[in-house]
């Protein structure tokens, strides 16, 4: 017995240490952004918040993350509008070619980010339009939509019909009964499924380096430049606000909402 | 949950104030007229509103996806002009140019230097799938396995790198690995110098690595996580070793999370921009690299789109020769 607790104990370790190379370097990008130097230096060499007053005098940095947050947020409601409404069609009525056209909605997961940004830039371009909010928006739904129908979709393979022919029955029209019955069940896949939306759209840079104007650039962008051209410790104060917004207020949501959003999300 | 009987204006429920208020109002509204006319004409006709639901994502994607494509692949046999404008006349000469490029590098001739960053595109991807494996194989096994009460936590850290934004993930490695970062300084304590692991294949796989983990983790968890426990006691009860009844029970039936875990870690790392921009040089060049900088800095619209068609062939040609062996549909967990 004990061979297998020893064994046991090894699997143990060697996940531990995987979480670490996980969550490490995130944990350093926190813990450097409080160091009050110009270079990053481990041990910290004290603490202070020097670098996130910087950063909140930085109007400049202010408006990309503005910029990130109002694109993300419409980006994460027309891709759920959208998700949701395609992801009904898909599972509750029969067509032909369901698997080829539903793979068709899933492709923005699997083909490079630079690929669709390029993509869609030399098109929308080509037909004369400009590089404006709405164009982000479009752009980051369609990179987001995949993972509303997917979270949505599972969501919907769950659901007993019966309570919605309960309603119709007891007189209710199918608008009410959508949203009385339908969508309160289906809110958490939904909910679930903006969030992660929101979350991506919020951080994505790969292909939204294409879709910007000078106006329009979003906090990942600033970051890019600033990586690029100089190393300022500016960036950590920013990444950490950043992972702030994307993962400590969403499980702040989900503790007080009891919802276990993030988890269904993956 | 209130009743929905329409004959009853008053419906008794068990709402308070704003909740009620907003149901009544709600109601209302779903019971106007032109709504109610409109949804009988909708169910007359409930072929049209069955494309429409499914037909809206579709449409979507047709706009925003497809048709760009298709926009693309005419670019790609259009020409370059002076300063970056297209010149719309037929050309093999883009893809010709893939096949043949060569590159004047210091006083050396590379020969096919397109190609070349294709094959290295594959090859990241090849080790990335193969390290993200060998490093993400013992975690799935342990959250599958495991009767901790701490599991939904173990759980939600593998989900949580997920939120945050990719380019912090590939920005911390900088941090980690660069001159004076966490690692020099460890490895100066114990006497050893360096200027940082920065700019190598080493550092972009790392990258890679790390943040393609979960996408390995979670699939292998969810194959261990399925396996009967009493067919592992049943295979130690007829007296199995330990390592045999991995090998011969949990190994196989994990099998389905491994190709899952890794035909997406593989796809994601190919395509991968940030990890090659950040951590690597300019030798550590992929294919999403060659893209950008042929769109962006170079102008060369009809060329970059020539590389985004290769590009997009070799992927499907992967995704294809998967699909016989796993459904595609299956990689993302539901069927349909």
């Amino acid at each position: 017995m004990s061979g297998s607790d020893s064994r046991w104990s090894l699997l143990t370790g060697v996940t531990g240490l995987t979480y670490l190379f996980l969550l490490l370097p995130l944990l350093v990008v926190v813990l450097v952004s409080l160091n009050p130097t110009k270079y990053a230096s481990f041990p910290p060499e004290g603490l202070s918040l020097t670098w996130y007053e910087t950063f909140f005098g930085d109007d400049r940095l202010l408006s990309a993350l503005w910029n990130s947050l109002v694109v993300a947020f419409g980006s994460a409601l027309v891709a759920g509008a959208v998700g949701l409404i395609a992801a009904l069609g898909f599972v509750r009525r029969r067509f032909r070619g369901k698997n080829v056209l539903s793979s068709l909605i899933l492709l923005p997961m699997l083909i490079s980010p630079v690929v669709i940004g390029v993509t869609l830039t030399a098109f929308l371009t080509s037909i004369g339009v400009e590089k404006n909010y709405l164009f982000l928006v479009a752009g980051h739904a369609t990179l987001v939509l995949p993972y509303v129908f997917v979270t949505v979709r599972a969501q919907l393979f769950g659901f007993d019909r019966s309570v919605e022919e309960a309603a119709l029955t007891l007189g209710a029209n199918e608008l009410e009964t959508f949203t009385e019955v339908t969508l309160p069940l289906v809110m958490p896949g939904l909910g679930a499924g903006m969030l992660l939306a929101f979350v991506i759209s919020f951080g994505e840079f790969t292909a939204t380096q294409f879709w910007v104007q000078p106006a329009t650039v979003t906090a990942p962008i600033e970051i890019y430049t600033m990586v690029r051209t100089s190393l300022t410790p500016k960036i950590n104060a920013m990444a950490t606000v950043l992972m702030f917004i994307t993962v400590v207020v969403p499980l702040l949501l989900d503790v007080v909402l009891k919802k276990n959003l993030i988890l269904r999300s993956a | 949950m209130s009743t929905l009987d329409s004959s009853a204006e008053d419906p008794q429920t068990n709402m308070e104030g704003f909740e009620y208020y907003g149901y009544r109002l709600r109601t209302a509204v779903l019971r106007a007229p032109p709504l109610v006319d409109g949804l009988r004409w909708l169910k007359r006709r409930d072929r049209l509103l069955a494309t429409a639901q499914a037909g809206l994502g579709v449409a979507w994607m047709l706009l925003f996806l497809l048709v760009p494509l298709l926009y693309i692949l005419t670019l790609s046999f259009w020409q370059k002009g002076a300063g970056g404008v297209v010149v719309q006349q037929f050309t093999w000469g883009n893809y010709q140019t893939i096949l043949t490029q060569q590159v004047e590098l210091f006083s050396l001739t590379v020969d096919n230097v397109y190609l070349l960053i294709l094959w290295q595109s594959l090859k990241f991807g090849f080790i990335t799938t193969f390290a993200t494996l060998l490093v993400g194989y013992v975690p799935g096994y342990y959250l599958g396995r495991t009767e901790s009460r701490y599991k939904p936590i173990l759980l939600l850290l593998v989900v949580l790198p997920f939120w945050v934004p990719l380019i912090i993930r590939y920005y911390a490695w900088i941090l980690v690995l660069g001159n004076e970062g966490l690692l020099t300084t460890l490895l100066s304590v114990v006497g050893m110098e360096s200027s940082g692991f920065l700019y190598t294949e080493l550092a972009v796989i790392t990258g890679l690595v790390q943040v393609l983990l979960p996408f390995m983790i979670l699939p292998i968890y969810n194959s261990v996580n399925k396996i009967d426990d009493s067919l592992i006691e049943s295979a130690k009860t007829m007296g199995a070793r330990p390592l045999r009844t991995f090998y011969e029970v949990s190994l196989p039936l994990s099998l389905p999370g491994i190709s899952a875990g890794s035909i997406l870690v593989f796809i994601l790392a190919v395509g991968s921009f940030m990890a090659p921009a950040l951590l690597g040089g300019p030798a550590n060049f992929m294919i999403a690299n060659l893209i950008e900088q042929t769109f962006g800095t170079n102008f060369n619209w009809p060329l970059a789109s020539a590389l985004a068609i290769v590009y997009l062939v070799v992927l499907f040609g992967i995704i294809t020769a998967f699909n016989r062996f796993v459904g595609l549909e299956d990689v993302f967990g539901e069927g349909t």
